[in-house]
């Protein structure tokens, strides 16, 4: 009996061990350096769904590289047929402080506009729930993170990390998120608005392995306030294409990739 | 229906392309709308100023690198029945290879920075058969044209040839109450477009970097002045004035920059017009002069789906202002928007507030205001055509 007290000990002492050799920085630093290719291209389809049930789709291509710390981004709205065709190019920066640089093209006038890279990371992204911030690849050390306990959910075990924005301009004043330890994969998220009430929750299931990389497959943001959430499905996911950055372009802008 | 006429369209051709060549990935994309729009005359006689109803339809086709796209519109117009029928909007084919995209046939080509004002952007001309009243994206005329396009890491350069210009589309008929008129008691000849000659052939070039905090370009164009400059004569049996139009030779040589700054975009477009005809006083000569002309414009992103944008363009000593104002609300079902332009130099101003709500994802409802308030200047023949109007489209 003493000896199975004594491994039981020596298990918690070791699990509490392993969570408190990583801080919360380094635990989202790791679910952030995921690796995910150096290329990536995916289908998304984004339901925005009402409390009464009402719904409104949008469709989007996406294409983007890393270049170094940097990511391009070339997005095409496939649907609905008002917006088919119109394009966003935005190189983010992960140097915080640095606005990212953004091109709108849009085809009814063929006209590509250079818009504002600094303004929108806290705006909702075309109408649904998701922030650009939360679309976009936000800078760990935006943050102050802090780890506070392991959970699991689903059957995961999960490192439990509070993150509190240190722009005080930010829509959230903190976030908690759940990140399975075996994969590094964010699987829940609470935003609390400045008030610290629960503001959105955002679920990610379908993970999987995708040409071995770790992939989400489906995001459900959720805003508890308005009832109000948005299905955000991934689908023809694909890593380590053949495109190189010279293509992240305006020209490839108003022509498509 | 238009949807099924173009994939049928699409079909055949489609089938025609893969009986000569099996290989390589073909896509079809097919995309339009279907509108229909009304206004009315605030003022006596409170007459109808529009209703038309238009089917839009645009089919492209894409094997390996090269492609063909084609846009057209049928209308109804139960005003004036010149404007009903069917017409091609854009009509081009354009191939890729390498570094350069090669395309040819009737397009529009939009150069410049400038939201809804010309200084640099003079290739496609405007159709003012409703005047401002139509969509912007609805004005612009397509040229038939071959451009060249070279493009590197973030540079571009383009070049373009039009063998026949088009011109600026102005009524004339008074059945449209749209119709221009320069003196108040004139009839406007048609005609004084240029010959069909080589030696009229419109080109020019652009080239521009697209950069890290900075976009600018610069571009020159051997053109004409697309807008006319009219001659007239008395006619003193009839106490009329007649008026002919002209289009002459001009080059254009510009440059324009887009600079983002915190949550503003600063734009700019400076050209200067060498030879440009200019209006002469009645039954007086043309005379030509070398002009200069500017635009400074600032967007303004706010956050909140607010959008603010102001501009101010100087050319040939007359000043005209644009303001820009646009929110969305309920999530981007609901858009409410006012575009003014202001003529800075005698004081004039248009503007048009609208409505937008997106009943679902392919219906829109609209209503709207045009006001007109002038004395003299740009606005004052339409100073009666103040108008509500209302709209419906359908996108697939």
């Amino acid at each position: 009996m003493r000896k199975i007290l004594f491994i039981a000990a020596i298990m918690m002492a070791a699990f509490s061990a392993d969570a408190q050799t990583m801080s919360g920085r380094e635990i989202v630093k790791k679910m952030k350096d995921n690796p995910n290719g150096e290329t990536r291209y995916s289908m998304l389809d984004l339901v925005l769904e009402k409390a009464n049930g009402s719904k409104r789709e949008r469709k989007v291509e996406s294409w983007s590289i890393d270049v170094g710390e940097d990511t391009k981004t070339m997005m095409f709205f496939t649907y609905p047929g008002d917006v088919t065709g119109t394009g966003f190019l935005t190189w983010n920066y992960d140097e915080i402080g640095k606005d990212d640089d953004k091109w709108l093209y849009m085809p009814a006038l063929k006209k590509t506009r250079r818009i504002s890279g600094s303004s929108s990371k806290t705006d909702y992204f075309m109408g649904t729930d998701f922030t650009y911030d939360d679309m976009g690849d936000r800078n760990v050390d935006e943050d102050d993170h802090k780890f506070l306990r392991m959970e699991t959910v689903d059957g995961h075990e999960c490192y439990v990390v509070e993150s509190v924005p240190k722009d005080k301009r930010e829509i959230y004043s903190k976030k908690i998120s759940w990140i399975r330890k075996d994969c590094f994969m964010g699987v829940k998220v609470e935003f609390y608005d400045k008030l610290g009430k629960l503001h959105r929750v955002l679920t990610i299931s379908d993970i999987k392995q995708v040409q071995g990389f770790w992939t989400r497959g489906k995001m459900v943001m959720e805003n508890i306030q308005t009832k109000h959430k948005t299905i955000l499905t991934f689908s023809d996911i694909k890593y380590d294409l053949k495109i190189d950055s010279e293509m992240f372009n305006v020209a490839k802008l108003e022509k498509g990739l | 229906m238009m949807k099924t006429v173009f994939l049928i369209l699409a079909t055949l051709i489609s089938a025609a392309v893969f009986a000569q060549d099996g290989g390589g990935d073909f896509k079809v994309k097919v995309k339009g709308f279907a509108d229909s729009y009304h206004a009315v005359r605030c003022n006596e006689p409170n007459d109808w100023m529009s209703s038309r109803s238009r089917l839009r339809g645009e089919i492209s086709l894409e094997k390996n690198h090269s492609e063909l796209f084609f846009s057209a519109n049928a209308v109804y117009n139960s005003l004036i029945s010149d404007y009903s029928g069917f017409k091609i909007r854009e009509l081009y084919v354009s191939q890729t290879l390498g570094n350069f995209e090669l395309r040819a046939g009737r397009q529009i080509i939009t150069w410049g920075v400038a939201d809804a004002l010309r200084i640099t952007d003079l290739v496609s001309p405007m159709d003012y058969s409703e005047f401002l009243a139509q969509d912007y994206d609805d004005i612009r005329i397509p040229e038939n044209a071959l451009r060249v396009k070279f493009t590197k890491n973030s540079f571009a350069f383009e070049m373009l040839a039009v063998p026949v210009i088009e011109t600026f589309e102005l009524p004339t008929d008074r059945k449209n109450p749209w119709a221009i008129s320069v003196t108040g008691n004139d009839s406007i000849l048609s005609g004084g477009k240029p010959d069909f000659k080589f030696k009229n052939m419109e080109f020019g070039g652009r080239l521009s970097w697209f950069l890290s905090g900075v976009d600018f370009s610069v571009c020159a164009l051997r053109t004409f002045n697309k807008m006319p400059v009219y001659t007239s004569v008395f006619d003193v049996e009839n106490q009329k004035i007649f008026l002919s139009p002209n289009h002459k030779r001009m080059t254009m040589a510009g440059v324009d920059f887009s600079v983002p700054w915190w949550k503003f975009v600063i734009r700019g477009e400076f050209a200067e017009y060498f030879d440009e005809a200019q209006q002469p006083e009645l039954q007086r000569e043309i005379e030509y002069k070398n002009t200069a002309n500017a635009l400074l414009g600032v967007d303004f992103y706010h956050g909140g789906d607010w959008n603010l944008s102001l501009q101010y363009a100087h050319q040939n000593e007359n000043g005209t202002a644009t303001v820009r104002i646009s929110k969305d609300l309920f999530r981007n079902t609901f858009n409410v928007s006012t575009f003014a332009y202001i003529d800075v130099t005698d004081g004039g101003i248009y503007d048009r507030t609208s409505f937008d709500y997106a009943v679902n994802d392919i219906l829109h409802v609209m209503i709207g205001f045009d006001y007109f308030n002038a004395d003299k200047g740009m606005f004052k023949m339409y100073d009666n055509n103040s108008e509500i109007w209302a709209k419906v489209k359908m996108s697939f």
